[in-house]
């Protein structure tokens, strides 16, 4: 009996990849200037260009994300607070936008930050909730 | 000014040692905001977990090395050419914050580190 044995090996890193979701409220379109100003940081901010990044990985997970209705809410309950979920529910009511977006914790840096970090930032027009990004 | 040693860590050679409402005003964010919330774990990742050496080296080794460049070289086993030694702080420390980590390519740490150099070095 002869045998043959096959074995990969895997000579880079070995991640443990993940990705989280966040809820998307706005009655207002998600330019930069109005993303700065819900943060706090000064467009002549020396690391403006790393806050801008991560302005472009919200804004694409937002751009494609998944638009909610009613119906679809009820699916938010096992990642998102009865908070946020209400939220969400009278920001339909009052024809706001609710958009369901996603982050990938193996991309760049910054969506991998993101991506693992528990945040809510909000403003008059606009909320962003990453509650749902705990590991 | 800093340095990348081999091991990925940093050495970074400042005259001031800012608080972390000096860094946010450097960097022209607000205190209180998620932006100040990012920045804290960048100013922790290299003013909080990081080794100072040059008091160090003042409170424990001064007596057992005679110079600070005798020390870095023999205890901490670093030789960096070019350093000021003659600045106030030097700061040694892993870089493990996302927005930090050579990792990855899209990260900040020059950036960051050209900033403290900038404001903080002379």
């Amino acid at each position: 009996m002869s045998w043959e044995v096959n074995l990969k090996i895997k000579s880079d890193f070995i991640s443990n990849s993940s990705s989280t979701s966040f809820i998307y409220i706005a009655r207002k379109d998600f330019t930069k200037e109005a993303f700065y100003e819900m943060i706090g940081v000064s467009p002549e901010s020396p690391l403006s260009h790393m806050f801008e990044k991560l302005y472009n990985v919200l804004s694409n997970g937002i751009q494609g994300g998944e638009h909610l209705n009613e119906s679809r809410l009820k699916d938010l309950t096992n990642d998102f607070t009865n908070d946020v979920i209400q939220k969400a529910k009278q920001a339909l009511l009052d024809g706001e936008q609710v958009v369901k977006g996603s982050l990938d914790s193996e991309t760049d840096g910054p969506e991998s930050f993101l991506c693992m970090d528990v945040f809510e930032i909000k403003s008059q027009d606009l909320y962003i909730n990453g509650f749902d990004n705990y590991w | 000014m800093y340095s990348k040693l081999s091991d990925k860590k940093i050495i970074l050679s400042l005259n001031k040692a800012p608080e972390f409402e000096e860094f946010l005003s450097v960097i022209k964010v607000t205190k209180g905001t998620y932006a100040a919330g990012i920045l804290w774990g960048i100013y922790r990742n290299i003013f909080v977990y990081s080794s100072e050496l040059r008091s160090e080296y003042k409170r424990y080794y001064s007596v057992e090395y005679t110079s600070f460049e005798e020390y870095l070289f023999k205890k901490v086993g670093i030789q960096v050419k070019d350093l000021k030694f003659d600045l106030k702080y030097v700061f040694l420390f892993k870089p493990s914050h996302l927005l930090i980590d050579e990792m990855f390519d899209d990260n900040y740490l020059d950036d960051v580190l050209n900033v403290l150099g900038g404001e903080f070095e002379n």
